[in-house]
């Protein structure tokens, strides 16, 4: 529907144009894109998002290394500019592909589809793509994978959920992590599980601690992934 | 984001061969929790060096609504006030019956919804 109206000027009409489109819609068409992919090539694929410092890289280490030779991991792993995170996780036995976001908050599926051609498809079993560490922007932005795992640590301190519940909405797993340190801490695990259900009742909650390992068997059982 | 919408505006400008675009209607759903205000300022800052120059915008904010799959109800959430620590917490479950199978009707837009733009001139003077 267009209205046409003088403006005045000599030469040249204003209009007025029905657009109706969907700002994220790009975004989501392109993770439908992966997602596809995903299905096609039988890979079992999580988005790992959470705040700076929670263990998202070091739960990820400990995946790998309880998949050893049986499962072919690979990870995506994002971050600003450096490689620490994916040097960690070669260590464990996984590929990795970097990608630096740069000064974006987050990773886009346009970014995970590229680096897709990175990999040798046909070999890959499961993939998990280390989000930028950051509560906020990566909600707005599906990757394509089967499921949203968000992790925070109980050093954050006890109102981390409540403050950012949107991240917790479009998660189907919540993590948390640094278990050993909730009494040092003085933060009730069992409160930072109530407001994340509160938030999200269809969300399972798995407690870990990812420096010795403990929950990640109960975490890999909650993905529905089998370890024979 | 505002980046985004802008590219969003252009690229639709583009389309239709606008010279200009002097004006936006966004659709921002409540979910989004993006701030208006911010938004608007940073796609007009974006916007200095293109043909979106001082355009103006308009918000039109939506409110998020679900239906439920236990007792059908349709309409609006609640936002549920926690008196300890006084925070507004957007919940998804169905205000009538406390369900959890809702599924989200609205509130997460992001949309452009029409732009007013300066064409060329099509030839032959001012339209009939």
């Amino acid at each position: 529907m267009v209205n046409l109206h003088e403006t005045g000027h000599e030469s040249g009409a204003s209009c007025t144009i029905e657009v109706g489109k969907d700002v994220l819609e790009v975004n989501r068409r392109k993770a439908e894109e992966n997602r596809r992919i995903f299905d096609e090539h039988n890979i079992r694929a999580f988005d790992i998002m959470g705040s700076i410092g929670s263990g998202k890289t070091t739960l990820i280490s400990r995946i790998v290394e309880k998949m050893g030779k049986k499962k072919n991991v690979s990870v995506i792993a994002c971050d600003l500019t450096t490689s620490i995170d994916s040097n960690r996780i070669k260590a464990s036995g996984a590929t990795v592909i970097q990608i630096n976001t740069g000064k974006e908050c987050y990773v886009d599926a346009s970014q995970v589809n590229k680096a897709l051609n990175k990999l040798d498809l046909g070999s890959v079993d499961m993939l998990f793509i280390e989000n930028v560490g950051n509560l906020i922007c990566p909600a707005d932005f599906p990757l394509g994978t089967e499921a949203r795992i968000v992790v925070i640590s109980t050093t954050e301190g006890p109102y981390t959920v409540v403050k950012h519940p949107y991240i917790f909405q479009e998660s189907q797993v919540a993590i948390i992590n640094k278990k050993d340190l909730a009494q040092v801490m003085g933060v009730p695990i069992e409160q930072l599980k109530r407001d994340i259900q509160r938030i999200n009742p269809a969300i399972s909650v798995v407690e870990t601690n990812a420096l010795t390992g403990e929950g990640v068997t109960q975490l890999l059982k909650t993905l529905n992934i089998d370890m024979e | 984001m505002a980046k985004t919408i802008l590219d969003t505006i252009l690229e639709a400008a583009a389309q239709h061969r606008a010279r200009r675009v002097i004006a936006a209607k966004l659709r921002v759903g409540k979910l989004t929790m993006l701030n208006p205000e911010q938004l608007v300022f940073w796609v007009r800052t974006f916007a200095e060096d293109s043909i979106a120059r001082n355009i103006e915008i308009e918000v039109e904010e939506v409110e998020a609504r679900v239906r439920c799959g236990a007792c059908g109800y349709e309409g609006p959430i609640v936002v549920g006030e926690d008196p300890f620590y006084h925070v507004m917490l957007p919940l998804l479950t169905c205000p009538r019956c406390g369900g959890v199978d809702t599924k989200l009707l609205g509130g997460k837009e992001l949309e452009v919804k029409n732009l007013e733009i300066d064409v060329e001139n099509l030839g032959g003077g001012k339209p009939a």
